[in-house]
């Protein structure tokens, strides 16, 4: 077995990158050793196989796209740095209130501690006295034989109870004593009073709901969950996967899949089960012509959850249709339900010019319509066809009718490429949005392949 | 660097376009081999390309001319060919729960059999081909560098930002990956 120096000397040889005294040494080993001269040829020979490999031309000229995608996204030199720098503070301008709240609040907390450490000295037992006959939360002596229940009088006393004070003091030290000139004049001459269990106002106050600092109280669930598409159509699934969907209205639902571009096609085949049209970004219908590994997003919006599993399980039933029987050819398994972050918010914002939480205001007309609204493009077009004699055509009697979408989801080329914003697409999408239907959801859907 | 280039950068930096897609003209073939043999894929590599360019663009400002503007060119994709590669392969790992026994895409050995090649050299080339992708994206970016693009160690430091002594030290260990991987796949045959 040759050294591990010898075969970095022999690598280093393959490279051509070695002075001439190791090449010198190399000479010398290859002279020598047998199992050397056999590894340098492989390493040879597999460095001139790596050379050989076809290389495969470019189907494109690339210019003429990368010209058009700087024009459509406004690219130009320098802008990253000026993106990154107003990122950067961007980031930090979000964060400013929080410091500065933070920073006031340590200042405060630091000046508080100062001061009362310096100032305050510990009562002495008169003071003590004193100050407990205006204690709010020591009750007066007949209020306390009311709260002590009967149970305590009558049982006897056990090492978890409190102390009973001693009939005879004579023998405590005095701070023993101090308890029992906390109770006043009135109370101190009942004698039914020195039977009962004495309880220390420090330990009461301490106590109390409103001096706690941090009470428990209840953190929302943000965890993602993890659901077998599958398994919707079992009851209790879905009514779990129902109850997740109804504790928030925007959700982000990533679906690992093999092929992103096969997987979009059970979704395509399972959009009309809940009257959704599909509005594809020019770069998205690119991809999923040529078939092209790629990731997905679908924006989708006034979905009701029952809805949305409605969808879901259309998508799994396509699946194992299309997949025809085959588990290999199978595209979709898992999908993960997270909440939408503030984050991806902004970015969809960005991307489709306006914040699209909540949905449009309710349009005024009774029909659902605001009359004082233009008709928006696609219903001039659509109307346009139908008064032509070539808008969609009644169903043929027997047939079951297809029915037009009610919603649509836009759809995005997810990753590597990044859309446009302000597309025609979006546009379209964004002209054909309708007010929320009450309890409705904001949908991310990603598709992503491996 | 040429007069010329200096020209045409000069332009982009003036907002020129169409002097940007001049210098994507001459750089792109070049580059796109070097991509694909990295990501081993068609889409992906244009992808890449393409975003290496306009990553190019829009930070064509700081170039400064050091080096040669292939080489900066180089480092953008080669980067973000590396990090595209490392995300599949940690998505591969969860889903497939082993490392590396599987490819993204099978390997088109059509390519690799077509008329005029030994059909010895043929099976070489392919099982090069797959001990290939099967190497870390570190490992694949070196051998790239250096045995299909033929650069130095000194350009290859620089294009992936790393010390020579690592650039060194990663060929040395990626050379060996591939012999070990190569007399599995003979074992097999």
């Amino acid at each position: 077995m040759l050294l591990n120096r010898y075969r970095q000397l022999l690598t280093a040889y393959v490279d051509g990158e070695l002075s001439k005294r190791q090449r010198r040494a190399v000479d010398r080993l290859l002279r020598q050793s047998v199992e050397a001269r056999q590894l340098l040829q492989q390493l040879q020979r597999d460095a001139r196989t790596l050379r050989t490999l076809p290389r495969p031309a470019l189907s494109e000229d690339l210019s003429v796209r990368i010209v058009r995608t700087i024009h459509e996204r406004r690219l130009a030199p320098g802008r990253r740095r000026l993106a990154n720098l107003s990122t950067n503070a961007a980031w930090f301008g979000s964060l400013a209130p929080y410091v500065a709240a933070a920073t006031v609040l340590f200042l405060l907390g630091a000046a508080s501690y100062l001061y009362f450490s310096v100032t305050w000295t510990p009562p002495t037992t008169t003071e003590l006295a004193k100050s407990e006959k205006i204690l709010p939360s020591s009750p007066p002596a007949t209020d306390r034989a009311a709260l002590t229940s009967p149970l305590e009088k009558d049982e006897p006393q056990t090492a978890l109870k409190e102390p009973i004070k001693p009939k005879d003091q004579s023998n405590l030290p005095a701070v023993v004593e101090t308890p029992t000139v906390v109770h006043n004049e009135g109370e101190r001459s009942k004698p039914k009073d020195t039977d009962k269990p004495f309880v220390e106002p420090k330990e009461e106050t301490t106590l109390t709901d409103r001096l706690e600092m941090f009470q428990l109280d209840r953190v929302p669930d943000t965890l993602p969950v993890v659901v077998k598409v599958a398994d919707l159509k079992q009851e209790t699934r879905r009514k779990s996967f129902l109850e997740e969907l109804r504790r928030d209205t925007n959700f982000r639902i990533e679906v690992p899949c093999k092929h992103g571009t096969k997987a979009f096609e059970r979704v395509r085949r399972a959009a009309p089960t809940i009257q959704l049209g599909l509005i594809v970004e020019k770069q998205a219908q690119e991809r999923i012509k040529m078939k092209w590994h790629t990731n997905y997003v679908l924006y989708l919006e006034n979905v009701t959850p029952e809805e949305l599993i409605r969808f879901l399980q259309q998508l799994s039933d396509e699946d194992r249709k299309l997949a025809g029987g085959k588990a290999l050819e199978e595209q979709i398994d898992r999908l993960v339900l997270t909440r939408m972050t503030e984050k991806q918010r902004k970015d969809l914002s960005s991307l489709l010019g306006i914040d699209p939480m909540p949905s449009p205001p309710s349009s005024k007309g009774p029909l659902g319509t605001d009359p004082s609204k233009p008709l928006s493009d696609q219903t001039a077009r659509q109307l346009g066809l139908a008064l032509a004699g070539q808008g969609t055509p009644r169903p043929e009697a027997g047939k079951k009718p297809v029915m037009p979408p009610e919603r649509f989801a836009l759809v995005l080329a997810y990753n590597p490429v990044r859309p446009a914003p302000g597309s025609e697409e979006i546009k379209r999408f964004l002209d054909s949005r309708k007010p929320a239907r009450p309890g409705s959801l904001h949908v991310l859907l990603v598709l992503r392949g491996s | 660097m040429s007069a010329d280039e200096k020209r045409l950068i000069a332009e982009c930096n003036q907002g020129n376009t169409e002097a940007f897609g001049e210098l994507v003209r001459r750089y792109q073939e070049r580059l796109y081999h070097c991509v694909y043999r990295l990501v081993d894929n068609v889409e992906d590599a244009q992808d890449v390309v393409q975003e290496a360019f306009l990553s190019a663009y829009q930070s064509l400002d700081g170039f400064k001319g050091d080096s040669l503007f292939f080489t900066w060119l180089y480092r953008i994709a080669v980067n973000t060919a590396i990090s595209l590669k490392r995300k599949r392969r940690a998505l591969a790992r969860i889903e497939t729960g082993d490392e590396g026994e599987r490819t993204f895409e099978p390997a088109d050995s059509s390519e690799d059999n077509r008329p005029g090649y030994a059909l010895e050299q043929a099976e070489l080339e392919r099982r090069v081909h797959d001990a290939l992708n099967r190497l870390s994206p570190e490992h694949r970016a070196v051998l790239v560098l250096k045995d299909l693009e033929g650069q130095k160690y000194e350009t290859m430091a620089e294009i992936l930002q790393v010390p020579i002594g690592t650039i060194r030290s990663r060929l040395h260990r990626a050379r060996l990956e591939l012999r070990a991987l190569l007399e599995k796949s003979e074992e097999a045959k």
